[in-house]
Formats: structure tokens, sequence, C-alpha cells
């Protein structure tokens, strides 16, 4: 009795939307049928993170109908997150819901950045191709014991490497060259990487629809072995 | 079950968002219209705004002025922008010929300015009597800083002469230090910043200094 009482139970939707969410996987709804993936933005400080979603959320207005939400501290430097929601309708049956984060980028702010972490399905590492090589290291080794606090792995999780700022070598800025980022930061995750600029929107867009592919590949995978 | 049709999920989501942002080739580098072109150039103002939080190198306010000369047909039928615009850039000019003597209170207006700024070309909720408000406030921060910068020249004068006695025993760069902390004294804090451009003059001048005085030192025991 208690086994058929299981049985039906591991079949149901409602079952399924629990252990998901308990898992903190990606939200599946199959009776609203509604996916939610969570896409956090993280770097360096001014490696930028908000420019990414600023870019996107100027230049594709019908894709992103609600506000950018950001809070920033006097000039530029985001304070707590910001965020972007917007979803694509109908996707072969299902709507799914994208949420934009980004971190943070100042040292301040660790416990902020660990609270956004929480639950993520995908994950943009926006390097600064203008800062120090340091810099850059110790953002990633901060994302991986961030992450490593929610039990995840930064090897297993999707993840696209960003390369920011290449725009400004036309203003004849010592840049690092991106041999060099994918060797400080890319060399064990071997994860797909692109050289951009957020300013002027070179690959902000390619590097979103790669992650978001990539988080929901991974989704579905997750969910064939739950069900 | 329903959720069988969750197969190829991956495959329908990037046909969709190819759809949804279309080959980059054509947005890419082309941030058109005045919205994007001035979200871009007050980007540069900010970035340019922070860098002169920590030292004030006179590029920088140079490179601020001439963004700010650059945003200003982009804004031209805006006529609380202008006036912002205006008065920042006379700001500007005043901290070029100042050149050593930047007062904090004008850098602080400068950053307080381009905050109103920001706020102005971004922010569309603001009805129109804020936004003259926020500009009528700046503006009469700028014309108290002026109004100081007249009472602090006629005190300048009034120190002239104990500066020269000073400069005649080789110590004019205490002296200037002194006059400078004597004007300082006007607001309350007494300190002021030295464009970084500069710091190897400062450097050379007190070494020298220095010397003079040491020099006169050694022929004071050699006397005694």
């Amino acid at each position: 009795m208690k086994c058929r009482a299981a049985a039906s139970i591991s079949g149901s939707p409602a079952f399924l939307v629990l252990m998901l969410a308990l898992r903190r996987m990606a939200f599946i709804n199959l009776r609203t049928r509604e996916i939610q993936i969570k896409i956090v933005y993280c770097g360096p400080a001014h490696s930028g993170k908000t420019a990414n979603l600023r870019y996107l959320y100027h230049t594709h207005p019908s894709a992103f109908p609600s506000k950018l939400l950001t809070v920033t501290a006097g000039g530029d430097r985001t304070v707590f997150f910001d965020f972007l929601p917007f979803t694509l309708y109908a996707v072969n049956g299902f709507d799914l819901k994208v949420r934009l984060y980004t971190v943070p980028g100042r040292d301040l702010y660790e416990e902020t950045r660990k609270t956004i972490l929480k639950g993520v399905d995908g994950i943009v590492f926006v390097a600064d191709a203008s800062a120090m090589r340091k810099t850059n290291i110790l953002a990633l080794k901060n994302l991986q014991s961030n992450l490593s606090a929610h039990g995840k792995s930064l090897a297993r999780l999707p993840l696209v490497f960003q390369f920011n700022k290449y725009d400004l070598a036309e203003q004849g800025a010592l840049l690092l060259p991106h041999t060099t980022l994918l060797s400080d930061l890319n060399s064990s995750y071997r994860k797909p990487y692109f050289a951009a600029s957020a300013q002027k929107g070179k690959n902000v867009a390619a590097t979103l629809k790669k992650i978001i592919t990539m988080s929901v590949a991974a989704v579905e995978k997750r969910y064939r072995e739950v069900s | 079950m329903a959720g069988i049709e969750i197969n190829d999920l991956a495959l329908c989501v990037q046909k969709r968002l190819d759809k949804v942002f279309p080959d980059e080739d054509n947005a890419a580098y082309a941030l058109e219209g005045k919205r994007e072109g001035l979200a871009y150039a007050l980007s540069q103002l900010r970035s340019i705004a922070g860098g002169l939080q920590w030292r004030v190198p006179l590029k920088g306010i140079q490179a601020y002025a001439q963004e700010l000369s650059r945003i200003q047909p982009m804004v031209a039928d805006e006529k609380h922008l202008l006036v912002l615009l205006k008065v920042q850039s006379e700001l500007c000019r005043h901290m070029l010929a100042r050149r050593r003597r930047i007062s904090p209170r004008a850098l602080l207006l400068l950053l307080r300015g381009f905050n109103t700024l920001e706020r102005l070309a971004t922010d569309h909720r603001l009805s129109a009597s804020r936004q003259r408000d926020l500009v009528a406030r700046l503006v009469k921060a700028h014309l108290a800083l002026k109004k100081s910068l007249v009472s602090r020249q006629v005190m300048a004068e009034v120190q002239q002469a104990p500066q020269i006695d000073a400069r005649r025993h080789g110590l004019a760069f205490a002296a200037a230090g002194r006059s400078r902390a004597l004007e300082g004294g006007l607001e309350k804090k007494a300190y002021y910043l030295i464009p970084a451009d500069h710091v190897d003059d400062l450097r050379e001048a007190f070494h020298s200094g220095f010397k003079a005085l040491q020099a006169l030192i050694v022929e004071k025991k050699k006397g005694a």
C-alpha cells in the first residue's frame, strides 16, 4: 500500500516540481508548463557585468518588457545586484522564464554574492581584459569557493567565459591577450568563451544565447535523470 | 506523461533565441539612436568621474570637459541638461585654470553635477518640476562656490606679504602650503588635493627646499 502510494506520488507532476525545487535545480512546473532558469553574471569589480545587462536591455526592448532593476553606489558600482527577467513563450509547449542576475564585484559584498549564487543554473564569468591577471584569477577562485558553499562545482555547472573590454584596444589600451586569459581561467574547465565588448555590444547576445542553451540542456538532462 | 515533450528543448530554445537576438553583426558596434548614444557617452563620463575620486590628474579633467562638449549636441533640445552641461564645463575650466590649487569643494561639485546629469538623462519618470529643482540646486551650489572663490582671492592677497618673506628664506613651498591651509580654513577641513600630474614637481621642489634648509643649518652650526 505504502509502495503504491509512493509510486503514484513520485509520478505526479507536483512531486517532480517539489523535488527539483528541493534539489535547487531549475524550476520546472509541468502543470503550468513553465521552466525557470537563473543565470548569474560573475566577475571582478568593473569588469562589465552590469554593462552586459544594460546593453541587452537597451538594444532589445521587445525581448525585455520588464525594467532592469539595478542598485548602484554613486558612480557605476553595483551595491546589491542587477536583475533582468525575460520570457520565451511557447517553446515546445513550455514558457521559459530566464532570470538574469549580476553579482557585485567588490570584495565588500561577499555575502551578497553567496546569496545570489544560491540556486544558480548557469554562470557567465565576465573577465576584465584591461585588469591585472591576478584580479581575474582571484575573482574566479572566489566564485568557486562561493559555489562550493552551496555544494556546487564550477566544473559541473554550465559556464561561459566572456573576455570583456576588447573595444579598448582601438584606443590603444594595453589589454591581456585572450590566450593569457584562457590559460589563466579556462585551462582546467575548457568551457566556451567569447572575446567581447559589453559597452559596444560585441558578443553580448552571443554569450547570453550560449549560456541559456547550455543551462536548458543541463535542465533537460537532469529532468531525464529524475524522471 | 506530459513531461515527455521536454525532449529537444535545448534545440528549440536555441532556435527561438536566434530569432529574438538576431545575428549581432547588425546590432554590434551600432549603438545608434539618441538614448543609446547618450548612455554610452554617460558611461565614458562615469568612468572618468570615478577615477577622479581617487586622484585628480589634469588629463582626467580635460577628458571630462571634452566628453561634456561631445554630449552637448545630443541634448540640444533639453534645456535642463544643457544648463547642467554648461555649469559643468565652467567648473572644468575653473579647475584647469587653478591646476595645483583645485579645491575639494569644486571637485565634489563636479561629481555631484555628474550624478544629477546621469539622473536627468536616464530617469525618464522625473517630472519637469523635479528636473528644474535638481538643476536649480546645482546652479545655486555653483554660484556659492564662485562667491567663495572671490572671497578667498581677497584673503590670498592679504597673505601675500608673509609668503614673499618666506620665499626669500628658501622656504617657498612651506609658505605656499601654509597659505593653502589658511585658505582651507574657510572650510571646515583644511586639506587640499594635489593633482597627480604635479606630484613629481612637488617632490623635486621639496627636495631642493630641504637641501637649502640643510645648508642653512650646517652654516649656522659652523658659525656657532
